[in-house]
């Protein structure tokens, strides 16, 4: 009897896709969850480590403070993503690597690279830069997600023409590797739900051991982000392209949705003071939100997948993802380098919090009013089709 | 059940979302009304992407299967 039970339970939880509206709001919730325990999500700090610790190796950089991936939480954080998705997958049955033709891979790069440095020039990703940023009332965030818009438009237009005037570079010879074949379960639940248990009880248990409490709670927080993005496919580039292509809105629906939840939990902990109020309020309005919004939507359209999406696809083992973060974490690292070099890091734009200028009541109403016309414009987007290039 | 005759054979195997999709809107323009178009696929975002195509376009998955890794669709033009 308990076997039938956990046997139903096994395909509720990873026979079939979960519910994206249960995922967005869980994804909001975890983020506050997270907030308070250390620090809001993003998945740009933790590729640019990657990168500054590619560049120490490569002996291109000398930093002393230079945090080792392992310890670093939004390096942990990402870490957790990506095997959080993998162990997933595998549960799942659909982990497999997957390799695109050659023009795809370089598409994956190019866009990585413009995550990483539109990233930069946001002070985050599409989750640090536009998500965190927003749900802690930073106009910045606000900023991104007009250029996250424009970016994603102009993303699905080029490829759009691209199919049509460059077919050769989708075509071409792909293959996959390790997939999970024949009618019974097979290896790969076992596999996952191994790697399950290690990242959830013996990765914890050691770094709790070694003294890095912290560092077992991040690795937590970035798997339950893994299994909840690979199961439910919840997904930020669709909820910016779609409007502009199918004209599906499911996604931008629950993304809005997930934000002002995220927002209401964030404002809670500033307002009581438990947290710092100029937290994740980054000087990026308007040129550095907006301009790096463009790039990074460009760049995770071209890529099929954002800060976020990169890392756990690259889990389920899409190779052209692989190369995305790979860029992403060099784009995010070059570039950043590059602007601090300059000097330009300290003219993106302004640091507004918004209840320093509008009120506590009108920072919400704000950021409310703004959810409130994505979720519109996606509904009613999705029945006029005006915008879609369907 | 017999499978509709496919008048066009779209291989997606290793490309990932948006791509299928754009490559089937572009496709489905190319044959005549009611022809079927099998696509083949591998990413396992292609099962949401097709719903999603049909519930946007109206065009139809007439038929669909999965085997060792491949996702396979059969889409009806409607329109």
């Amino acid at each position: 009897m308990l076997g039938r039970v956990l046997r139903e339970q096994y395909h509720l939880l990873f026979g079939r896709p979960w519910s994206i509206w249960g995922a967005a709001l869980l994804l909001g919730a975890l983020n506050v969850f997270l907030f308070a325990f250390d620090r809001p999500w993003t998945a740009s700090d933790g590729a640019r480590n990657w990168g500054d610790w590619l560049f120490q190796a490569l002996g291109l950089i000398e930093r002393v403070d230079l945090v080792p991936p392992w310890l670093y939480s939004g390096s942990v954080l990402n870490l957790g993503l990506l095997t959080g998705a993998l162990a997933s997958a595998l549960l799942s049955r659909e982990f497999a690597v997957r390799v695109a033709p050659s023009g795809e891979l370089a598409k994956g790069a190019f866009g990585g690279f413009l995550m990483g440095a539109g990233a930069v020039l946001a002070f985050g990703c599409n989750i640090g830069g536009f998500f965190s940023a927003t749900s802690a009332l930073s106009l910045s965030g606000l900023a991104m997600m007009l250029g996250l818009a424009l970016g994603a438009y102009a993303g699905i237009r080029y490829l759009l023409w691209e199919v049509e005037h460059w077919p050769v570079l989708s075509r071409g010879r792909s293959f996959s590797a390790g997939g999970a074949r024949g009618e019974g379960p097979g290896a790969q639940p076992w596999l996952g739900g191994a790697l399950l248990a290690v990242l959830v009880i013996a990765l914890p248990w050691a770094y709790g051991r070694a003294g890095y409490v912290p560092q077992a709670g991040f690795l937590l927080f970035g798997v339950a982000f893994g299994v909840l993005f690979q199961r439910s496919r919840f997904c930020l580039v669709r909820a910016f392209r779609e409007p502009f292509f199918t004209g599906e809105g499911d996604h931008a629906r629950a993304g809005a949705l997930a934000l002002t939840l995220s927002m209401i939990g964030f404002t809670i902990l500033k307002f009581t003071d438990l947290k710092d109020r100029g937290e994740w309020v980054f000087p990026g309005f308007w040129v550095g939100g907006l301009a790096g919004g463009i790039l990074f939507g460009l760049g995770m359209t071209l890529a099929g997948g954002c800060g976020a999406g990169s890392i756990w696809r690259a889990g389920e083992g899409h190779v052209k993802l692989w190369c995305a973060v790979a860029l992403f974490a060099v784009g995010a690292s070059s570039v950043r380098l590059l602007l601090a070099e300059t000097g330009l890091l300290r003219k993106l734009g302004a640091a507004v919090f918004l209840p320093s200028a509008i009120g506590w009541g009108g920072a919400v109403g704000l950021v409310v009013l703004a959810m409130a016309a994505w979720y519109l414009f996606a509904a009613w987007n999705e029945r006029t089709r005006v915008f879609s290039a369907m | 059940v017999t499978d509709p005759v496919v008048a066009h054979v779209l291989d997606c195997r290793g490309l990932l979302c948006p791509m299928p999709v754009v490559k089937l809107s572009k496709a489905i323009k190319g044959v005549d009304m009611d022809a079927v178009i099998e696509m083949l696929a591998t990413d396992p975002g292609s099962v949401a992407d097709l719903e999603a195509f049909e519930r946007q376009t109206g065009h139809r998955i007439v038929g669909r299967s999965q085997a060792d890794g491949v996702y396979r669709f059969l889409v009806r033009r409607a329109r």
